[in-house]
């Protein structure tokens, strides 16, 4: 009896500590789960019951400078499918399948999309759903389908300016500007995403929104360029032309108000749609390549004012000396002439005029090499001009000590210097304007995404004189307006306006592996100038790269780019007089308004 | 009067066979369960009513057994148990099919699952055997124990139902084990048990042996037998120390958790009412539990000292399955949350059994008089 009572105590004890051991367990793992556990469970179940959407911004616009659209963004929809809201194949399946009838896409080939996606959670389906498509696939509320907004970017005037605007590509994935304004200006443009976050159900479809987890988007601002459509217009459609007459291989064109700097035209042809900017990256003929801007050469006789001008500057010799010019051989610097002209004695206007290389060479030598040196550098060469697009080539000024005993001598005719035809316009413009220094930039003012209007102030030095008024003037207005009147450049004279200028048929140096030296068979034509000489309101660069020669084709730069400059001058003083007083006779120290006003037609905030 | 009004109304339940410890446990049970019932089943007044019917179907069923005295159920026990061995072949030969598995025999009004009732039969019929023996059982006693167990467990296997097998064997080793099984012998089980893992596992389905493949790593496949587990940790944890309040239970409102309503309630409750509510609902089935063995001590006569053990050891089991399972201790096994759980059949069963437990306690009073 004893021993079956206390087996019954026993009994009632193991029952007792089996109970105590479960309830003990059942509680540590409650303690576990929602204590020890309860911030990771929290977040778990946070991600499966809010889905995240991003809310891309708005990249902002870009005007040319009397607001006509150069680029633009258009909202398109993308459909995704969120492998996580298909529980079953059937679910999958019945979605597909409406998604068929909507989209008149096979069923068989949306499943096997969303099969193969990379990213369960994001696997895009279409790119660019209708208004209509969109708003039945959003009626139908399948589980794990999703529409999405994006942004396309568009270039309503496609080629028109792609090197200044460029395009917008992507790199790793990550939506960006790629090259010009687009890139150089990217940050202002695009803007920061924002997030939307719902509340899902299991099948990932949207019950509400959390409205406290939501981020704002804020949209990209906008930009206005110095450049005008029309301008861009009227230079691309002339090199156009000449690259056609001349059967050339490249071009440039640049139109500068050479009081502020700013760009009002830029081409470099050949060109690209930035709307299909892929087809472009692999070109052979590299039509992505702002050649007025990353394409370094010798600049040739264009050069030789700014050379005469530093000799002027400096005191070397006065504007009415005269030079011997060795009858068209120089013989021990080993120069001869273009044509081989036999030249005697030429006033400073006569060398430039004649385009004499051993006029030129006898300046440099009057300057000397240290003072040669510092004039150039002065003028900005060896030095990126801080334009604001990306890719500037500083080109190549060497350091005296590396001279030998011809680049004295050769760099006043342009040859022994690397120059970008931009650098060029800048020395031009510095001529136009009375010496004074400027910073050639393509944006004018960027438009906040709340309409505020902010003018972009082009940094670097702008204060003093690279050569005086008097020089500047000289130059232009004796020199070369000889060089139109009755130098190599008659081909460039208006009938209205006294335009100035200088006509360059660069040599092109072979590269290395070539046996160095100069290409015997092509030339750069170039000519640049301005107009009227007397207060200049535009600078006109025209470069076109290896005209055919071929059945005695013309090749230089008085044949081939000055009538190219004419044409482009004229059009372009004429669009910006139209419907505008004459300027005041009297040459006044103030720079003339090249806008023709309305610059803020067109500035609607976005 | 007040005093008169409580020994009045005590002397009612005396009457009735009831007892009020139990009582009240039971109703507080099924009180949360209409609570968690109606934020599970989407705020759905129809589901709750429904439970509720049939909560009060199954009161009247616990109502009837405190009625019955022991003595009367022992002298029943081997009919019934007899009687549904019979109905278990019945369903095995002509059973209609349901969920794949063929648990129901359709008796023309009412559909019948026979394994349901060996719930009770089973530890029932034990009891019967042991109670006129003298005690400890003898070895061959325990052996003719240990079959009358298995032929019902084997038959309910075979529908296929391994839950309520285990759950109905559970029951009758409860008996045996209460009966007073010498340690060694208690061993040597054990082993058994042990060894036959890989033989169970051997006669097993495919989707059996998932369900415990995924219990050993939920993760392996978390859209497919791993999602329940991982859901229903994922709504318990979410809960924290306090819930994240009635009807606010993201998991389960939106869809999440599958079987809310049903087998993983009790995620649906961790994650609404948290740690305290989880632990405050144990501490009701526990009293209920204690209350039980409580009965079962206190018996006059070994069938129902046996009988009432094995039933609150029993109920003990059905709740640590569950929130085992649900928690992530166990395999997924589709054993309901007792009396909170939707879903009727196991309710009857469930308040049968106190219905015996209140017999047990109140005819003894009765007796003792």
């Amino acid at each position: 009896m004893s021993s079956t009572a206390s087996q019954k105590c026993g009994t009632i004890l193991v029952v007792l500590s089996l109970l105590g051991l479960a309830f003990g367990l059942l509680g540590w793992r409650l303690f576990q789960l929602q204590f020890s556990q309860a911030e990771q469970a929290r977040e778990q179940s946070y991600r499966q019951t809010h889905a995240q959407v991003p809310v891309l911004p708005h990249r902002g616009r870009i005007w040319d400078r009397r607001g006509r659209v150069l680029a633009d963004s258009s909202r398109k929809f993308i459909l995704f499918a969120d492998r996580h809201g298909f529980h079953n194949p059937d679910t999958l399946k019945e979605a597909a399948w409406r998604l068929q009838e909507i989209l008149q896409v096979p069923g068989n080939e949306i499943c096997a999309a969303i099969h193969a996606g990379r990213n369960p959670g994001y696997i895009k389906l279409h790119e660019d759903l209708t208004v209509d498509q969109r708003t039945e696939i959003l009626h139908e509320n399948l589980p794990g389908i999703g529409v999405q907004s994006d942004w396309e970017r568009i270039y309503p005037s496609g080629r028109l300016a792609s090197h200044v605007v460029g395009y917008v590509g992507y790199i790793e994935d990550r939506r960006q500007g790629c090259a010009g304004v687009e890139l150089r200006y990217d940050p202002v443009l695009q803007g920061r995403p924002g997030r939307e976050v719902f509340v899902v159900d299991a099948g990932r479809r949207p019950i509400g929104m959390a409205l406290g987890d939501c981020v704002d988007v804020q949209h990209g601002d906008s930009l206005i360029l110095t450049l005008d459509a029309t301008i861009q217009q009227f230079l691309r459609q002339t090199l156009i032309e000449a690259i056609d007459r001349h059967n050339a291989e490249s071009a440039v064109g640049v139109v500068m108000n050479p009081w502020t700097g700013e760009i009002l035209a830029l081409v470099s042809l050949p060109d690209f749609d930035p709307n299909r900017y892929a087809e472009a990256v692999d070109d052979p003929a590299l039509p992505m390549k702002n050649r007025a801007l990353c394409d370094p050469y010798e600049p040739g006789s264009i050069f030789k004012p700014i050379a005469a001008a530093i000799g002027i500057d400096c005191g070397a010799f006065e504007p009415d000396a005269v030079f011997y010019c060795e009858n068209g051989y120089f013989s021990e610097y080993r120069i001869g002439e273009f044509l081989n002209h036999p030249y005697g004695r030429l006033s400073v206007r006569e060398i430039l005029a004649k385009s004499s290389n051993v006029g030129m060479a006898k300046i440099g030598l009057k300057i000397g090499p240290k003072r040669l040196y510092e004039g150039v550098r002065l003028f900005g060469f060896g030095q990126k001009t801080g334009i604001d697009l990306p890719g500037e080539d500083a080109g190549v000024v060497w350091p005296t000590r590396v001279w030998d005993k011809y680049t004295v001598t050769r760099i006043p005719f342009g040859h022994a210097i690397s120059v970008t035809t931009l650098q060029i316009a800048r020395a031009y413009s510095i001529i136009a304007n009375g010496g004074r220094p400027v910073v050639p930039h393509v944006v004018r003012a960027v438009v906040h995404a709340d309409g505020r209007v902010q003018n972009v102030q082009p940094t670097g030095a702008l204060v003093g004189q690279v050569i005086q008024p008097e020089t500047a003037q000289w130059i232009r207005q004796t020199a070369l307006v000889a060089v139109v009147n009755e130098g190599t450049g008659t081909l460039a004279k208006l009938p209205d306006v006294q335009a100035f200028g200088k006509t360059g048929t660069a040599n092109i140096a072979r590269p290395r592996e070539q046996g160095g030296g100069y290409d015997q068979q092509n030339y750069i034509s170039s000519f640049v100038g301005g107009a009227p000489a007397d207060k200049p309101e535009v600078v006109v660069l025209v470069s076109i790269r290896k005209p055919d020669r071929s059945r005695g084709q013309p090749y230089s730069g008085g044949r081939v780019a000055a009538p190219v400059f004419r044409q482009i001058m004229e059009q372009t003083l004429r669009y910006l007089r139209d419907g505008r007083p004459t300027p005041p006779p009297e040459a006044s120290e103030t720079p003339p308004t090249v806008d023709a006003g309305d610059q803020s037609a067109g500035l609607r905030p976005t | 009067m007040r005093a008169d009004d409580t020994r009045g109304q005590s002397a009612l339940l005396q009457a009735l066979h009831l007892d009020p410890p139990l009582l009240i446990g039971l109703f507080t049970l099924a009180a949360i369960g209409l609570v968690v019932l109606f934020s599970a089943g989407g705020e759905n007044v129809e589901l709750m009513v429904r439970q509720a019917v049939r909560l009060g179907l199954a009161f009247v069923v616990l109502l009837l057994f405190a009625q019955v005295s022991m003595p009367v159920l022992a002298r029943w026990s081997p009919w019934i148990y007899a009687g549904g061995v019979v109905l278990l072949v019945a369903v095995l030969v002509m059973g209609e099919m349901g969920k794949g598995a063929q648990r129901w025999l359709d008796l023309g009004i009412i559909r019948f699952q026979p394994s349901e009732m060996m719930k009770l039969a089973v530890p029932m019929m034990v009891a019967w055997f042991f109670a006129e023996r003298p005690l400890p059982p003898r070895w061959w006693e325990v052996l003719v124990a240990g079959v009358l167990v298995a032929v019902p467990m084997l038959l309910i296997a075979r529908q296929p139902d391994l839950g309520t097998a285990l759950l109905v064997g559970v029951a009758g080793v409860f008996v045996i084990y209460l009966a007073g099984i010498r340690w060694r012998l208690l061993l040597g089980l054990g082993a058994a048990a042990l060894a036959a893992l890989p033989v169970l596992w051997h006669f097993m389905h495919d989707y059996q042996r998932r369900r415990v493949l995924t219990f050993l790593n939920p993760e392996s496949d978390p859209l497919g037998s791993g999602y329940h587990i991982i859901q229903s940790k994922i709504a318990i944890g979410s809960g924290g120390l306090y819930g994240k309040g009635w009807l606010n239970g993201t998991q389960s409102q939106l869809e999440f958790l599958p079987e809310r309503s049903t087998d993983f309630i009790f995620a649906v409750y961790g994650e609404e009412f948290g740690f305290l509510g989880a632990l405050t609902l144990l501490i009701v089935y526990l009293s209920l539990i204690l209350r039980g063995l409580y009965i079962a001590v206190n018996a006059q006569d070994t069938y129902s000292r046996l009988l009432a053990g094995s039933l609150s050891l029993t109920f003990f089991v059905y709740l640590f399955v569950n929130t085992g399972m649900v928690t992530g201790l166990l395999p997924v096994v589709g054993v309901p949350l007792p009396l909170v759980s939707y879903g009727g059949t196991s309710m009857v069963t469930l308040m049968a059994a106190f219905g015996m437990l209140m017999s047990i306690n109140s005819h003894r009073r009765l007796l003792s008089r």
